[in-house]
């Protein structure tokens, strides 16, 4: 049986009658694909999870697996691996048991299980540590148990609440390798949560950016960095410059304090508030003469290959990284020549939360 | 990537099988579901079986032996009886101080700086508070008891004959005593382990002399833990009966003894369930008044 | 500091040494309650184990003290369940309703349950008593249960739930074992609360259904028995041992279960 599209349609979860948890979030996710959820404390990604592994039931609006509803079926009936923040591994079982408890579930035969939570087991690295307790492994350890446990039973879908979030910052990085070396080996739908923004980034297909409740922008990562859609978004992922703007018409843009910039992405009507995003590193220290416009710099931060200038354009805060051999000397009080390239600039209408 | 080591996809795997019509399941379903069917065996058990019979003591007490007040009106009334709330006020009075003096120290130790010593003094409070009131009534007996140690020893100091130290409110008080430390040192150790030593230690660092930081710093923080030891104590000893009534003596009787005596010699119900429900009353109202305050859950905490 | 050590040692002493006259006494060959004794045996035992009027009644509280456990603990898990996890209407008065036990004077329900089970027929019956003592048990118990209850991982619960277990299966092989621990210090509480129980065993138990502590407070009124030296004894011990059995088994399962591995390369 082949694995089916995951839909959310219009989804709303309320606690009462205040904002919503959950505000009509829809979203298509297909087969194989690593997305990521993205978002701070409380902007409604896990309660979205939750509701997809079946804990939580949505207020209004549907879930499909494949075109049929599974809002009905209750989450031992979902066939939905997950994996905890905080392992959730069984106490009293040890971790083979803990692998094979889907299986157990399922009524499948001493031999093959033995079978499936061995191979479980190698492909997360922790083939000798089958008769162990949980209490007797590391959080790295558990953390893959967890996975392994959620794996094992072969699910099209498995969901990740911020898995690596109790982890130290190798161990981190090494579990994002092993999940991205998983995900691609089996080949099955992820949905990770996090708050880490170098995570999403560097693990997923897709990023859903999550923000009140709402969806804000579900976009591949280079395009999310690039062209972010709003200004929250703009500011989660990846550093930036946000230049409050009125457009003019004809795609120029009038910056308080700075003059007239020319952005070529987006033409919009005169008078419409924006937001100009000019991405640090997009940033040219200019010949003197060549320049759009002169940073008065504030501060320098060093960061051995680069340099961080951080001061004002015009009125505006800006931040610039420059790379090394040209940042040579650089130091607070000093003017510093910029240019960009008008196409790096990229347009963000305000919203109208 | 399919090895005969790895996962292979299988497609026997999809939807576990649960039977949806399954009894247990239902079972199962509904237990989890709803809250009535779990709070309703512990609830409808108790009605039947805790609050009808302490209905039974509150309407034999207005229609025993004829319908009316009137055992309330004699009891309140009566001297005799004035007396024993008198006397079982001061017992108890009694024993919640001697409790709180000699608790303190112990739950001091327990809960603080001394290790091996306070190991060892939570095994003898552990010990004691273990120890059925049967079992110390029996140790009493044997120590007060005309050829007792204390007997012994009084003699040899010179005291010919040794005074009678057995069914005496006094033997009843020091047996209710020794049987009330161990709740009092739990109470007080639960709150006293929760005090940070720093504070003390920031006292000390400010110029304070060590009784000056303990009576100024310690004493308050621990204060709470002595208001829910006393709290305790005082009340059970109110209704304390099987100590008072082996060990004290039979003419300075505590409330609990007479209300036995009611029961089992002088068969007055009325009286009996009078006596029951101003007892009741008292307690509850120490209760209400310690909740008021405080809060019933702060001295439920283990 | 050194007073204060000198002084808490005074009052541990006033509290442990009343408690280890009891054994010693009770192999006493005096008649009367001389201390120390001029002579020792083993007479008290001998006599406490073979007199049915002791033997009924001890086997009579072990019968009630397990029946007591079984009632106990069906009505306060299912309690503690409805207290930690679920809101409703009256949750408040609920728990309430299940502390009064610790609340109301034991002389009182002795003579509610004198009355009430009087009209029921239930007075001098097993019955009357497992449901009394059932009651003392419920408030202990439910303390105990829901304690543990919140600080249950709910995760654990929902893992299980994802991984195919229906609701059933997931208390018995998951939730029930967690709380396992908990349930059995529970047992044991209420067994022992069962066991100790005097007041109300004096008023409603009868002759063939007495106690072990009726027995032993009706001895002490009436004669200066000395075997009630050994049934003060044994009482003293098996409370003892039924406290240390839980201790010994967490340290035996310590010993087995061996130091932490060793890190295994990641």
């Amino acid at each position: 049986m082949p694995a089916h599209p995951l839909t959310l349609h219009n989804v709303v979860k309320r606690y009462d009658n205040l904002q919503p948890a959950v505000d009509n979030v829809s979203l298509q996710i297909e087969p194989g694909e690593f997305v990521s959820f993205l978002g701070p404390s409380g902007s409604g990604k896990t309660t979205t999870l939750m509701m997809i592994a079946g804990f939580q039931q949505p207020t209004s609006g549907d879930i499909r697996i494949g075109g049929r509803a599974i809002d009905q079926v209750p989450p031992h009936a979902r066939n939905i691996g997950v994996v905890f923040q905080n392992y959730a591994l069984f106490p009293h079982m040890s971790v083979a048991d803990n692998v094979g408890f889907a299986l157990r579930m399922r009524g499948v035969a001493k031999a093959e299980k033995a079978r499936k939570v061995g191979a479980a087991l190698e492909m997360v690295g922790l083939g000798q540590l089958a008769g162990r307790r949980p209490a007797e492994l590391s959080g790295g350890q558990q953390q893959r148990v967890a996975l392994a446990r959620a794996l094992v039973f072969e699910p099209d879908l498995i969901l990740l609440d911020e898995p690596l979030g109790a982890l130290d910052k190798n161990m981190r990085e090494h579990m994002q390798v092993e999940l991205k070396r998983i995900h691609q080996e089996l080949g099955v739908t992820m949905i990770y949560v996090t708050h880490d923004q170098t995570e999403a980034m560097t693990m997923s297909d897709r990023i859903a950016v999550f923000n009140h409740g709402r969806i804000e922008q579900i976009a591949a990562p280079q395009e999310m960095y690039l062209r972010p859609a709003t200004r929250f978004v703009a500011s989660f992922v990846g550093d930036n410059n946000l230049l409050a703007a009125t457009s003019l018409g004809n795609g120029q843009y009038r910056v308080d304090g700075l003059g007239d910039l020319h952005a070529g992405d987006l033409a919009l009507p005169a008078g419409s508030n924006v937001d100009l995003l000019l991405r640090p590193e997009m940033i040219r220290v200019a010949e003197p003469g060549a320049a759009h416009g002169t940073l008065q710099v504030e501060a320098a931060v060093n960061y051995g290959d680069s340099v961080l200038a951080i001061g004002k354009l015009g009125s505006n805060p800006l931040r610039v990284r420059i790379p090394g051999p040209q940042a040579r000397g650089l130091e607070a009080g000093q003017c510093l020549p910029l240019h960009w390239q008008a196409n790096d600039i990229h347009v963000i209408p305000a919203l109208h939360a | 990537m399919n090895d005969a080591t790895s996962l292979q996809r299988d497609t026997t795997l999809a939807k576990p099988a649960a039977p949806n019509g399954n009894l247990w399941y239902r079972l199962g379903t509904a237990l989890a579901k709803g809250p009535a069917p779990l709070y309703l065996p512990a609830a409808l058990f108790l009605l039947a079986f805790f609050i009808v019979p302490l209905g039974y003591v509150l309407v034999m007490s207005v229609t025993e032996p004829k319908a009316g007040l009137g055992n309330f009106t004699y009891l309140l009334s009566s001297r005799h009886f004035f007396g024993v709330l008198l006397e079982t006020f001061k017992t108890a009075a009694i024993v919640t101080l001697c409790s709180v003096l000699l608790g303190y120290p112990l739950a001091y130790l327990a809960a603080g700086p001394a290790r091996r010593l306070g190991g060892v003094l939570l095994a003898i409070i552990a010990l004691s508070f273990w120890t059925s009131f049967l079992v110390r009534t029996y140790a009493w007996m044997v120590i007060f008891g005309r050829q007792g140690p204390l007997s012994q020893l009084l003699a040899t100091l010179g005291w010919t004959p040794p005074p009678k130290m057995l069914f005496t409110s006094f033997s009843a008080t020091v047996a209710m005593t020794h049987a009330m430390v161990p709740f009092m040192v739990m109470a007080m150790y639960a709150v006293m382990k929760r005090i940070d030593a720093r504070y003390v230690r920031a006292a000390q660092s400010l110029g304070a002399h060590p009784l000056r930081a303990f009576t100024t710093v310690y004493l308050p923080l621990s204060l709470p833990g002595v208001v829910n030891g006393c709290t305790l104590v005082f009340i059970t000893c109110l209704g304390f009966y099987v100590m008072p009534v082996l060990l004290g003596s039979p003419n300075q009787q505590m409330i609990s003894g007479v209300i036995g005596d009611q029961i089992e010699q002088v068969l007055d119900f009325g009286a009996a369930s009078a006596m029951s429900v101003i007892l009741l009353v008292i307690t509850v109202a120490l209760f209400w008044l310690y909740h008021r305050f405080i809060g019933l859950d702060r001295l439920w905490r283990k | 500091m050194r007073t204060l050590t000198f002084l808490a040692t005074l009052i541990a002493l006033f509290i442990a040494v009343p408690l280890l006259i009891v054994v010693p006494m009770s192999f006493s060959a005096n008649a009367s309650l001389q201390f120390p004794p001029s002579a020792y045996w083993l007479g008290n035992y001998r006599h406490f184990f073979s007199d049915i009027n002791w033997m009924q009644p001890l086997f009579n509280s072990l019968a009630i003290g397990a029946a007591t456990v079984v009632l106990t603990l069906l009505l306060a898990i299912p309690a503690s369940f409805a207290l930690v996890r679920h809101h409703f209407v009256g949750r408040g008065a609920f728990n309430l309703l299940l502390m009064l036990p610790m609340i109301v004077p034991q002389i009182v329900m002795a003579l509610g349950y004198y009355m009430y089970f009087g009209s029921l027929g239930l007075t001098q019956s097993f019955t009357g008593i497992i449901i009394a003592h059932t009651c003392l048990g419920i408030p202990v118990a439910t303390l105990i249960i829901t304690a543990a209850l919140k600080s249950f991982d709910n995760n654990l619960e929902r893992a299980a739930s994802s991984l195919g277990a229906t609701p059933l299966a997931t208390f018995r092989l998951v939730t029930f074992p967690v709380l396992r621990p908990a349930v059995l210090v529970a047992a044991l509480f209420s067994f022992i609360q069962s066991f100790d129980e005097t007041v109300i065993a004096v008023f409603i138990s009868g002759r063939d259904t007495a106690t072990l502590p009726r027995q032993m407070f009706n001895s002490f009124r009436m004669e200066a028995d000395p075997v009630i030296s050994a049934a003060s004894s044994f009482l003293f011990i098996m409370v003892l041992a039924c406290m240390l059995v839980p201790l010994a088994a967490r340290l035996t399962k310590r010993a087995t279960r061996g130091s932490l591995p060793a890190q295994v390369a990641h």
